[in-house]
């Protein structure tokens, strides 16, 4: 079968398409992803001291104080812990009619043998749920008072300046 | 090599990057730094805790003015030392009545320039969300300057109590 010119110029043409091995324009992909890249690297720097737990709602206040490496004492809605350790229950902690809670400050003495000797108050951060009443705050209050822990940090998540 | 050298210079082709190993590690990376990546940022607020023997010598010499912000089951109340009512805010429900505590403190403030500590007197049931938003209100007092905002400082020193009973 005899091709017309117009077949044959028809095939080469095809044969050279062909030839180019298709490939994605990545440009703008990269240009999106190195500008994320360097966004999350520098938001990520700034190392985040406190845990961050999920149980826990904290208050939001407008302070600018970065936290201190210290002694957490979590107070979720259910329990209070130190360090990821369950101490007490909330309702056991309310419900006892003193002004402490013996086993927090039990615990509390515990971990004040690995502070430094000669200090006369340590510190210490509380990260309490928004819904704990004053009650219960007090008395952990007191009971990290009692044990020296006498600095007494609340943790809260920054809240922005609004204008008023 | 010649031969291919050769080849490759007779039919001029675009000349392209390869970025594979590059985009590997981008897909890589981004979501690491995306979990690990904290949108909220955690501060604390300092409390001031009275030692035992503090207490008893603030208590010896009561010429001094102190304030009190009492915080009660539904109001506020601005009091000094001496049991006199400065100002009574019947409710706090909203964000609102925070900013009227914040004025009436910035007011005091005027008065007693030197003046940096107070004490928050709070109710057993009142929750731990409103006592923060209360030292909030007693602590700083936003103010705009230049297109600004800025924090001026009010009462940092907080000490927390309880309330007295009610009549």
């Amino acid at each position: 079968m005899k091709e017309s010119r117009r077949t044959k110029r028809m095939a080469t043409h095809h044969k050279r398409r062909k030839d180019r091995t298709a490939s994605l324009n990545m440009v703008s992909l990269m240009d999106i992803f190195t500008i994320l890249v360097f966004f999350l690297l520098v938001t990520s720097s700034d190392s985040n001291i406190l845990p961050s737990p999920k149980s826990i709602s904290l208050p939001a206040s407008t302070t600018d104080k970065i936290p201190k490496k210290t002694l957490v004492v979590m107070v979720n809605d259910k329990n209070i812990q130190i360090n990821g350790k369950q101490i007490i229950s909330i309702k056991a902690a309310i419900n006892n009619n003193k002004t402490v809670i013996p086993e927090l400050a039990r615990a509390l003495i515990q971990y004040s043998k690995k502070e430094e000797k000669n200090k006369k108050r340590y510190n210490i951060t509380v990260m309490g749920d928004k819904t704990i009443p004053y009650k219960l705050l007090k008395k952990i209050m007191v009971t990290c008072a009692g044990t020296k822990y006498a600095n007494i940090s609340l943790a809260v998540v920054q809240k922005r300046l609004e204008k008023s | 090599m010649s031969r291919r050298s050769a080849r490759r210079a007779r039919t001029p082709e675009s000349v392209e990057l390869n970025i594979t190993a590059f985009m590997n590690l981008m897909v890589i990376l981004v979501p690491f730094l995306l979990i690990t990546a904290v949108f909220t940022h955690l501060t604390v607020l300092d409390i001031n805790l009275p030692t035992s023997n503090q207490s008893s010598s603030s208590s010896a010499n009561k010429k001094s003015f102190e304030i009190n912000v009492i915080l009660g089951n539904k109001y506020f109340v601005v009091s000094d030392n001496n049991n006199r009512i400065i100002k009574k805010i019947e409710t706090y429900k909203t964000d609102g009545h925070f900013k009227i505590l914040n004025n009436v403190l910035k007011q005091i403030k005027v008065r007693y320039p030197e003046k940096t500590n107070i004490t928050i007197l709070s109710q057993q049931n009142s929750n731990y969300d409103t006592l923060i938003k209360t030292m909030d209100a007693v602590r700083v007092f936003n103010a705009v300057e230049d297109g600004e905002l800025i924090q001026v400082e009010l009462f940092p020193n907080i000490s927390i109590g309880d309330a007295p009973k009610l009549k």
